[in-house]
């Protein structure tokens, strides 16, 4: 008698909005206002709505069916992580237009909690989300694996994962701008604490 | 910043999302549990060898636990050609442990085996077992179904954020028990509470990378089928 114990996973949730018409017509509102622009010591990755990450969109325009519906599926993803959502916020939240030959490089986003990202336009083929190995160990070790997941998805999928796992975007090889909402969820320390 | 409250959502409006969402567990550790089938020969083997041993505490470590002369380098694989219905049992379970990963290497070797003796106060401090690919564990006699042996979360970013566990994780074992693990596992054995003696059978493997088919897990990429 044998089994496999997999031990130390790392959650990613995934699933397709509910309110997709509302919520596009949120993003579609907001894009109207913004003038992307790249990061300049990124070099020509992609664009940002605030490359300075100094003002979140959240902040600056309104979304209340988009939060609704990420206050939804993270109350699934946390129960899934046997996790209690209390007090949170959204440290920071931008759009990101990726046009031909754009490319996300690998990055983490620090100390965020929950990280998320919405696909408002894409194509299915190209322009994918990829995750790091968090063990750095297993690439080490030839019976583990320690490289690159991908995760396709489509117009109107969400995905949640932790903030400090490190991931990518695969280069956009269409004519099709790649347009997605990103965000960052962070919670009240305080409310977890024992007083 | 905007504050967002968490009572927004109660469990029923949970119960309002499409059935459209899952969750992708990714970068298991996977840890090989069994149980041997040859357990009468196994013991017997061990005990003859135990009875001949003499138990030392390893400089190196401080009065934590008693090792055997096995743990010098300079006797290392002496120990599997003492036990070798173990080694046989032992095979076997890494060649299902290696179909389970995926992995289709069949070089390997024991690089280094010994046995460890806790008695009452002693403990392991948290160590990996680095360089070696496969280690693992046989437990010639414990308490049983006491929780003392545990792993370390590999994923240090776990640590960091309340939402995900990055703590230990205890596998259940007792007498008869084998585990197989990533050699670069952190793990550890908490302070040894009971009279009874707790004594076990460690072991490294190593495969041969120098190999003309190369291993599966080698593709260094995989994708989710949303």
């Amino acid at each position: 008698m044998s089994s496999i114990e997999q031990l130390f996973s790392t959650p990613v949730y995934v699933t397709k909005v509910d309110k997709f018409d509302s919520i596009q017509q949120e993003i579609t509102s907001a894009m109207e206002t913004i003038n992307f622009e790249m990061n300049p010591s990124w070099g020509q990755t992609h664009y940002l709505s605030d490359p300075t990450f100094e003002e979140s969109l959240f902040t600056t325009h309104d979304f209340p069916i988009f939060k609704e519906e990420i206050d939804r599926n993270l109350k699934v993803y946390a129960k899934n992580l046997n996790f209690e959502v209390k007090k949170y916020i959204f440290h920071s939240s931008w759009i990101a237009l990726f046009e031909k030959g754009n490319y996300g490089h690998i990055h983490n986003h620090g100390h965020s909690d929950i990280s998320g990202v919405y696909y408002y336009s894409r194509s299915e083929e190209d322009g994918h989300i990829f995750f790091e190995s968090p063990v750095d160990a297993a690439s080490s070790s030839l019976p583990y694996f320690g490289g690159n997941i991908t995760i396709p998805g489509t117009t109107g999928t969400l995905l949640l994962f932790p903030g400090w796992l490190r991931h990518g975007i695969r280069p956009n090889v269409t004519d099709i701008p790649r347009v997605s909402l990103s965000f960052d969820i962070v919670f009240d320390r305080l409310a977890y604490s024992e007083r | 910043m905007t504050y967002v409250s968490g009572e927004s959502a109660e469990n029923p409006v949970l119960q309002t999302l499409s059935n459209s969402w899952f969750v992708e567990n990714l970068y298991p550790t996977p840890i090989y549990c069994a149980e041997v089938s040859n357990f009468d020969r196994i013991q017997k083997q061990i005990k003859s060898v135990i009875d001949r041993t003499k138990f030392e505490y390893c400089k190196g470590f401080g009065d934590t636990h008693k090792l055997s002369p096995h743990f010098a380098a300079s006797n290392r694989q002496y120990l599997m050609g003492q036990i070798p219905a173990f080694t046989q049992e032992l095979r076997m379970h890494i060649s299902r442990y290696c179909r389970e990963l995926n992995y289709s290497n069949t070089q390997y070797q024991f690089t280094s085996s010994w046995m460890t003796l806790f008695e009452k106060g002693d403990y392991a401090h948290i160590h990996n077992h680095n360089g070696v690919d496969f280690s693992g564990v046989y437990y010639y006699n414990k308490e049983e179904y006491v929780e003392d042996f545990f792993f370390e979360s590999p994923v240090e970013g776990a640590k960091l954020s309340s939402a995900y566990y990055g703590g230990r994780i205890y596998p259940s074992t007792k007498t008869g028990s084998l585990i197989i693990f990533p050699g670069w596992l952190y793990h550890g054995v908490d302070k040894i509470e009971s009279d009874i003696k707790r004594c076990s059978v460690s072991f490294n493997v190593e495969f041969n990378k120098f190999v003309d088919n190369y291993p599966i897990n080698i593709i260094n990429y995989k994708t989710v089928n949303v």
